[in-house]
């Protein structure tokens, strides 16, 4: 049976007045802003609209003149002291100039648009990439965009609600794979979510471990093992709350060099006796607030990185 | 004097005869312009049996294809207020003139009808929308009926 019939049979018998194939076309031809209401008209209608094949059918269709109409202008930026995203339809520019847009507060940037789905990035923590439909439900993907570099492969972390998942492009074979994490513990806190980074030359994983410790993880030999476990430790608990931490580094004497998600905050944590310290940065010479920078708050980006003699053009 | 106009007969489902240009018809019914070419219609005997599409909607359909074939010279706005005149019709009107135009394959005034059921549901009320449609039973259970209410008060 192919697809279009199973559709004609799913709403043929939602209208009493209109035969099935002819209720799907008067549905192909409503913008996808409206079928969004139409979601509530029945059950059937509901079924239809909310299946992935539909949608990139009515997608295909859409592109073509009948529906540009339909077209919007998103624009995001900073308006009266608050980062809004708004949407007005373009059309609406042409006949009344002075048309009000529908506006969200967020914090995000614009990237690009594809599919009807907007690409944002958070402007706050300056690394989540996320792909949001607006008129369905809100967002669709959380991405860490900090992927990290590990003996020939290039690693992101994709954050969804219902679980994680790394994604790697091994460069010398040129492929593209998928790497679970380790099995959770159905006590962590799993909205704290899980930091990659590079330890030791081995991809490392630092996530909540039953709401008492962070746990830090290095994939080794195609297999991942514990490394260290952090607890909840007062001191730092009490400075940063209990939030993502990012391992920058670790040294020869197990001295671990840790950044608080995405407010500021470094400090170390000794493996050895499980002390805490937070070394102080000073300041840009010119930096009128004259806090020790590793004191001001606001977003900021921290890596760790190795002088070399490469020029960008030799890459 | 020119060669006098040939003619087609349609035959409503009340089995009304209609005598139509065949021209009128061939430009837009892909389904008679293809009963034409195939020589399946005889212009002696034949009358092509509509028994889905009752007299008033075939007087219509008609109405429409002539207009559409002598005035289509005529500017963009003035055949827009005749299409819109022409459909200025009740939904149930609108429905047979749909299903006709379904039947008979006329493309334009398909894309007209959808045309403008589309800009009726736009904006309506969830309720208007299921009487425009007819839907008796929409198959939500009260809770979930309840649940879209709160989630979208605005539809409702």
């Amino acid at each position: 049976m192919r697809m279009s019939d199973k559709w004609v049979e799913l709403v043929g018998c939602s209208s009493a007045r209109l035969p099935g194939d002819l209720v799907l076309e008067i549905l192909w031809c409503v913008p996808a802003t409206g079928l969004v209401r139409l979601k509530s008209v029945c059950r059937s209608w509901r079924t239809l609209i909310s299946s992935p094949e539909f949608a990139r059918e009515h997608l295909e269709r859409s592109t073509a003149a009948l529906l540009a109409s339909d077209a919007r202008i998103a624009y995001a930026g900073q308006f009266s002291h608050l980062r809004r995203i708004g949407f007005l339809p373009l059309h609406s520019l042409f006949h009344n100039p002075s048309s009000p847009a529908a506006k969200v507060v967020s914090s995000y940037d614009i990237v690009g648009s594809c599919h009807g789905l907007l690409c944002l990035f958070d402007t706050v923590s300056k690394s989540r990439v996320m792909l949001w439909n607006p008129y369905r439900s809100l967002i669709h993907s959380v991405t860490e965009l900090k992927g990290v570099f590990v003996s020939g492969t290039f690693n992101w972390l994709v954050s969804l609600p219902w679980a994680s998942v790394i994604f790697y492009l091994d460069l010398r074979r040129e492929t593209y794979r998928e790497l679970s994490l380790p099995e959770r513990d159905p006590d962590d806190n799993i909205t704290i979510i899980p930091v990659i980074g590079v330890l030791r030359n081995c991809l490392s994983l630092c996530f909540d471990h039953k709401k008492t410790h962070w746990a830090v993880w290095l994939r080794n030999n195609q297999s991942w093992t514990q490394f260290a476990m952090i607890p909840h430790h007062p001191e730092i608990t009490n400075r940063f709350g209990v939030a993502s931490l990012r391992i920058l580094y670790v040294s020869d004497d197990d001295v671990l060099v840790l950044e608080k998600g995405q407010n500021p905050g470094l400090f170390l944590y000794y493996l050895k006796d499980g002390r805490v310290a937070f070394p102080m940065i000073h300041s840009f010479s010119d930096d009128s607030v004259g806090m020790p920078m590793s004191e001001q708050i606001g977003p900021r980006t921290l890596l760790v990185y190795y002088p070399s003699l490469l020029s960008p053009i030799h890459l | 004097m020119g060669s006098p106009v040939k003619k087609i007969m349609l035959c409503s489902s009340e089995k009304e005869i209609f005598s139509v240009e065949e021209q009128v018809m061939v430009q837009h019914s892909v389904i008679i312009n293809n009963m034409i070419e195939d020589g399946s219609y005889n212009h002696e005997e034949s009358k092509i049996p509509l028994d889905c599409v009752d007299s008033k909607t075939l007087k219509k359909v008609i109405d429409y294809c002539t207009h559409h074939t002598h005035h289509h010279n005529d500017n963009q706005e003035d055949l827009e207020a005749w299409d819109a005149q022409f459909l200025n019709v009740d939904s149930n009107g609108l429905y047979d003139l749909l299903m006709a135009a379904n039947y008979l394959e006329i493309r334009n005034l398909l894309d007209l009808i959808y045309g403008t059921i589309k800009n009726m549901i736009k904006g309506k009320k969830i309720d208007e929308i299921r009487r425009i449609f007819n839907i008796k039973d929409h198959g939500f259970t009260p809770e979930e009926e309840e649940q879209n209410r709160k989630e979208y008060p605005h539809f409702y």
